[in-house]
Order: C-alpha cells, then structure tokens, then sequence
C-alpha cells in the first residue's frame, strides 16, 4: 500500500508539467477556452510534439514504439493533460492502439502502430448505429469480400470524430448468419474514401458528432484488423479501455480548483460566497466526492498494472465519475445563483462559461461509452456475482 | 382538504393546454430563441388575452377575472409548451402593481396588461444585490416634481421588448436598511440603456442601466407617499407569489419532460424489447415522476395558500427547494433514458432541460429557500 507518488512517478510529472510550460502557450489556451475538440494549426502543432514525446504509445510496448509506461503513469499523463486544459491523448491511443497491439496481425502491426506514434493516423470510433447503441451487437453496417476489396454498405451514428480523424475504426457484420455476436469485425476504413458522407450532428454540449453513411465503400482486404468474425472481443476490450479514460478526474479537479477560488473572490449581498456555511458544505461535499473518484481511478489503473481485467472497478469508477460532472456543474451554477445562468458568450460570465458548458456536456458522458445502467449492472453481476437478469 | 383540481380548474387547464398546443408549438418556441428575433410573439399575446388569461389573479375593478391559483394553472400549461417569458415578466409586474399601485394607477396599468396591450418586467436584480435590498445601489432622488433615477441593474427579463419596466430604487437611508421605491420607467426613456446578458436559456434577460432617467411623481409606484415600509411589504408579498407562479412553471415543464421520457422508453427498442420494460429504466421513470407530483402539489399548496390570504412563507419555499431540483433532476434523468437521440439540437429536449436550470437559478436557488423553510422552522434566521 502506497497512497504517494513513487520517486519515479514524480519525476514523471514533472516532465509532463515542463512539457505543458513549454507547449501550452498562451494562444493555444485561448483558442482551447473557446473550441474544445476543433481541430486547427496550433492544436496539431501541440499534438506533433505530444506524438514526439512518444506519448502516442505511452502505454504501448518498446517494440511498438511505445514508452511501456505502468497505467499508473498513463493516468498521471492524462490528469496533467486534463487538468492544464490541454488537448487529451486520442482515443486511437489509450483505447485502439491496444487492441491491435493485442489482437491484430503482424501485417495490422507493421501497417498501423508507427502511423499512430508519429501522430499520423487517428480513428473515428464507428460503433452505434441507430439501431444499434446500447445494443451494439445489433450493428448492420455490412462489409463483404470482393476479390481482395471489402465493399462496405450501412450507416454510424455519434460518429463522433469522423470529422477530423483520418480513418474510421469500423465495427461492421461480416457474416450476417451468425449469432449476433460472432459474425462481427473491425475494419479501417480511410475517411476520405469515396462512398462517404460524413453529416454533421450538434448536440447540446456544442460537440459536434456525425451521422456517417457508407456506400459501396472499397478497402484493402488487409484492412481487416485480427481475424474475421472475432471483433466483438476487440471492441469490448477497447469500450472497457475507454471507460477508465471517461472516468477521468483531472478536469473535474481543475474546475472545482477554479470554482473554490471563483467563491472566495464573488461578493454577493455583502459578503464572499466562500464566507457562506451552505456554500462551505456544498465545496466541502464535492470534494470528498472527488476524493473518492480520484481513489477510484488510481485503483483501477494500479489493478490493470497487476495484470487484472477490473470490469468491475473501471464501470464504478465511470458511473461515479459522470455523475460526479453532472454534479459538480449543477452545484457550482447553483452557488453563483442569478450569475449561474449567464452563457459563456457573456463576457460576464463566471470561469468563461466552464460550469454551464460542462453541464451540457455531462450527459454525454453518462450514457456514452456504455451507459451507467449497464455499467451498474457489470458492478452486481461481475463484481458481486448477482444472477443475470432477462 | 382536496388537493386535486376542481372540475372549472380543470377545464381552464385542458383549455390552455389546447390552446398552448395551437398557438405556441415548439416551432414557434425555437423561432423566437433566435437572435434577432424579440423573442415575443404578438398573435400569441393576443390570443391569450383574448382568453382571459392575462387578467387572471387581477382585481376584477381593472379588468380582472379570476384567482391567483387560475393564474397559476396557466403559468402550468406555460411552462409545459414553453411559452416566452414576456407571460412571466408581465406577470410579475402586474402583481407588484395590484400590492402597490394607487387605484389609478391599478386602473391604467392593470387594464392595459389584462387587455395584452401592454408588456412589462421588474428590474429589481443587481450584479451584487441579489436577495438582501441593503445592497441594492439605484437611487432614486427628488427632482423637481419627479424623480432621477441612477444605478444598474442586471438579470432584468424582455428588457428590450417591455413597454414598461418597473425599476426598484433606494430613495432614503432608514435604520433597518434602505427606504425603497418601486418606479415605472417607459421603454426608450432618456438615459435607459439595455444590453443582453447571454444566458443559459437563451431568455431574454439584459443588463439595464439608467443614467440620470427622469420620471414624474406619479411613476411612484404608491403614489407620492409610496417609498416606504409599504413597498417592502409589497415586494416581499409580490416575491412570494412570483416564485409559487414560476414554480408552476416548472412542474408544468417538469410533466411534460416525465410525459416525453415515457413515450420514447416505450418505444426505443433495444436486445428486442422496448427500453421500458428494463427494471432499472422503469423505476428511473417511477422516481421522476414522483418528483413532478411532489411539485404540482407543493404548488398548488402553495397559490392557494397565497390566494386566499393565508400565511404562505413556508409553503412557498418548500414548492420552490422541491420543484426547482425535481424539474431540473427530471431533465438530467429525461437526457440518460433519451441517449444520443435526446442529446441532438434538433432534439427539444434541450429546451426544457435549460428552462429548468433557468427557473431554479431564479428567485433563489434551493440553499436560499431551505433557509426560508429552516427560519420558518424558527431555527436561527439566516443572515444572508
């Protein structure tokens, strides 16, 4: 039991935050307040430099290119990341990377991972389809072989990078007589093959996803990742991945940084915010939350350094996580009472609209990557051995 | 002891639901959060008038006609469609002018609004004086035959579109605080400026600020003898019934959210059955609807309370603490059960979802009014 950093662990954080002086410049912040996730010059340039830190492959093995940091250290990267506000590792990273690494063949090997750890090559995540979302099994997306071509027919929705990544990690049935979830694989798809159309979706967080058809779409058939029929292990393996980097705190730590600091400093009816008992209760609430979501990350993290598979502990860690975003958004705009309404388009508005903005947010990251009741369910029945239900 | 509506009050509510339905669809309610729209709409405005509606919970000398809780059940059906704040905000200064206005003055303004000839708001919210009037900073001083008024106000509802704005002001300094007056300011009067805060629900709230604005002894809300002891009673009574008006409101959106929620986990279907016969969505939907019941019965508790004269302090805060969180938590939990399909632009749901945070950072949020509830409890007052 070790509740520190170990020595190497420290330096390593001290890295990452020399790396954030140096590169998360003053424009880059700005541009960050104001797009999250829009991809541009200078948010690439800081990407290339993450990529040649090697941290594109942080947690992969040497012979991949990767620097085979513990997942303790890739947590400790991702909470620098948040925290500083900086552009988060892509998914294709922390979650697809893996699998290929994993699951895939040699030739998936050669062709893929050195494209990922230059920061050449990113995946849309080509899941859902709307038939298809909690009950991804039900995908329809098609893809048959024609001479050494898949040819792909269907349509992905919350399709959520297909605008800015170069390819699209496909999850499509191939063999439409199987059960339902043995007829399914995972093919890279470039995302400026002819046959797609990528239709934009704006939800309410202001993050923009998509509505993406195929149409006789034609791939290498070397694009298959692993083996035909076998992706539904690959894909649930890279969604329990996500689900660790969707219960990630550092971002949360930073607006309730932000938002303590915002009360000691908001004068209202004659006195700070911070001097008030119910807004002292309320801060003081939030923070043994967020304690305890801090726990629960570094215990899913060091439990996958041992070599565990933690379904339990990571679908914990995200149902308390999310909830937790929801909560701290909801709290914070009710302590600014009348000012919790103004809009981060209101020069007047508290944290430039942070609260607000991850309030609109937050509910994508409920249901997303698995939904929290599903989640609750994988705690009962895996962690506790509960009977399954119908 | 019948908390349920009585057969005239539900026909006033089936009547505005059908009416809401035809006059003020979802599609009208887009078209006027769009900017550069006034975010008011006249055929609608008319139509309530015509209706009666505006004259509710008004004295029937002014062209009023029936009671506050009528008032309330089609501040209900409002919240449920949706419809633009100039209904609240005209409201709410017809209430404050029925407490305060000289019989004249009750005459001229309480008329118009009930004929929907005249759109109105209260600019009472200050950047740094949000609840206790000893911070408020407008002044209003004797001018002449009238007086000026200076300062700045915030949060101020259709401050752009009202034709008449009732300003609250300091006019003397008294030993337990300000002296306070309550003064009608027309729209586009000299010295007004109106800038738009952006906000959460895209809602029509401005900054307002007046500089040097003159106005005649009869815009004394009151009359010549109006500041004073009986404008802050007035307001306090005004505030009570603002705040059980809009937290009708809120169980009306609160309803319908629930309403919209059941029918898509009815028929969402997923693993071969509709989501709705899952445990786990069916007892999230069993919570949420009895949030919106605890609502709609701590506010009716609470307008009729205040429609008939009887001590409502305590009911009022316990409708807003109760209906605030039950609304806002029924649109968290309305997004979970909806998905991605509830989480698109082109989806509505959003709209209630910002119409409830909107409503419970209104009038107090909910810590304010659980010290209302604890004062009323006779535990220490809160020195907020």
């Amino acid at each position: 039991m070790d509740f520190e950093l170990t020595e190497e662990q420290a330096a390593w954080r001290a890295e990452i935050r020399a790396f954030l002086d140096r590169h998360l410049t003053p424009e880059l912040r700005a541009e960050l307040a104001t797009q999250a996730f829009a991809r541009s010059p200078l948010v690439e340039q800081f990407q290339k430099a993450q990529a040649a830190e090697g941290w594109w492959g942080v947690n992969w093995p040497r012979e991949y290119g990767g620097l085979e940091k513990t997942a303790v250290e890739e947590l400790i990267l991702t909470d620098e990341l948040e925290y500083a506000g900086a552009p988060p590792l892509p998914l294709t990273v922390t979650s697809l990377g893996p699998m290929i690494i994993r699951f895939g063949t040699e030739a998936n090997k050669r062709e893929w991972l050195p494209r990922i750890t230059r920061g050449e090559a990113t995946f849309a995540l080509g899941y859902s389809e709307p038939d298809a979302g909690t009950d991804l099994a039900n995908l329809r997306t098609r893809a048959e072989l024609d001479g050494d071509e898949w040819v792909i027919d269907g349509q992905k929705i919350w399709n959520s990078e297909a605008h800015l990544a170069t390819h699209e990690w496909l999850a499509v049935r191939t063999d439409p007589d199987a059960p339902r979830h043995k007829g399914i694989s995972v093919i890279i798809v470039p995302i400026d093959s002819p046959g797609i159309t990528v239709n934009p979706l704006w939800t309410w967080g202001d993050v923009r996803t998509n509505l993406v058809f195929f149409e006789d779409v034609r791939v290498p058939r070397g694009n298959l990742i692993g083996e035909v029929n076998q992706g539904w292990s690959y894909i649930v393996g890279a969604l329990a991945l996500e689900r660790s980097a969707l219960g990630s705190t550092g971002s949360l730590q930073r607006l309730f940084d932000d938002l303590v600091e915002l009360c000691r400093c908001t004068v209202v009816d004659g006195r700070a915010l911070a001097e008030r008992p119910e807004v002292q209760l309320r801060l003081a609430e939030l923070d043994v939350d967020l304690e305890i979501a801090h726990l629960l990350s570094r215990r899913t993290a060091s439990l996958l350094d041992a070599g565990a598979i933690p379904a339990k502990e990571a679908s914990m860690q995200k149902v308390f996580t999310t909830e937790l975003r929801t909560k701290l958004a909801d709290w914070g705009m009710q302590l600014l009472d009348a000012h919790g309404q103004l809009h981060g388009d209101d020069d007047d508005a508290p944290l430039a609209g942070r609260l607000e903005r991850t309030y609109r947010m937050a509910p994508f990251l409920r249901f997303g990557g698995g939904t929290n009741e599903v989640m609750r369910t994988i705690v009962a029945e895996r962690g506790y051995g509960l009977p399954r239900g119908a | 002891m019948d908390p349920q509506l009585s057969e005239d009050e539900r026909l006033l509510t089936d009547s505005a639901r059908r009416s809401f339905e035809r006059y003020c669809p979802i599609t009208l309610v887009r078209a006027l959060r769009e900017p550069g729209t006034s975010g008011h709409s006249p055929e609608l405005w008319s139509t309530m008038a015509a209706q009666g509606w505006l004259g509710l919970g008004l004295p029937e000398a002014h062209g009023g006609a029936g009671s506050l809780v009528d008032l309330g059940l089609v501040a209900e059906e409002a919240g449920r469609a949706l419809v633009p704040t100039t209904f609240r905000s005209t409201v709410q200064a017809a209430q404050l002018v029925a407490l305060l206005g000289t019989a004249a003055q009750q005459g001229d303004l309480l008329a118009r609004v009930a004929a929907g000839s005249l759109l109105a708001t209260v600019a009472e919210l200050e950047p740094q004086a949000l609840h206790d009037p000893r911070y408020l900073r407008t002044v209003a001083t004797p001018s002449g035959d009238g007086w000026v008024l200076s300062g700045a106000k915030a949060f101020v509802a259709n401050a752009g579109t009202a034709d008449l704005m009732l300003v609250v002001a300091r006019v003397a300094d008294g030993a337990a605080g300000p002296v306070l007056g309550v003064f009608c300011v027309p729209a586009g009067a000299d010295g007004l400026s109106v800038s738009p805060h952006a906000t959460f629900a895209h809602d029509r709230q401005a900054r307002v600020v007046l500089d040097h604005v003159h106005v005649t002894a009869e815009a004394a809300l009151g009359g010549p003898l109006g500041p004073g002891a009986a404008t802050a009673a007035a307001l306090a009574d005004a505030r009570a019934r603002w705040v059980a008006l809009l937290c009708a409101e809120m169980a009306g959106g609160a309803q319908k959210v629930l309403e919209l929620t059941a029918d898509y986990v009815t028929g969402r279907v997923q693993f071969g059955r509709p989501i709705g016969s899952f445990q786990a969505v069916q007892h999230h939907v069993a919570d949420m609807a009895t949030r919106a019941d605890g609502a709609r019965l701590a506010t009716h508790q609470a307008l009729w309370r205040l429609a008939h004269g009887r001590p409502a302090a305590r009911e009022v805060a316990v409708a807003k603490a109760w209906t605030g969180e039950a609304y806002k938590a029924i649109t968290v939990m309305a997004h979970q059960l909806h998905g991605g399909m509830g989480y698109v632009r082109e989806n509505d749901l959003h709209l209630w979802s910002e119409h409830a945070k909107a409503a419970e950072l209104s009038l107090g949020a909910r810590d304010h009014h659980l010290f209302a509830v604890a004062a009323e409890l006779g535990l220490s007052p809160a020195t907020l």
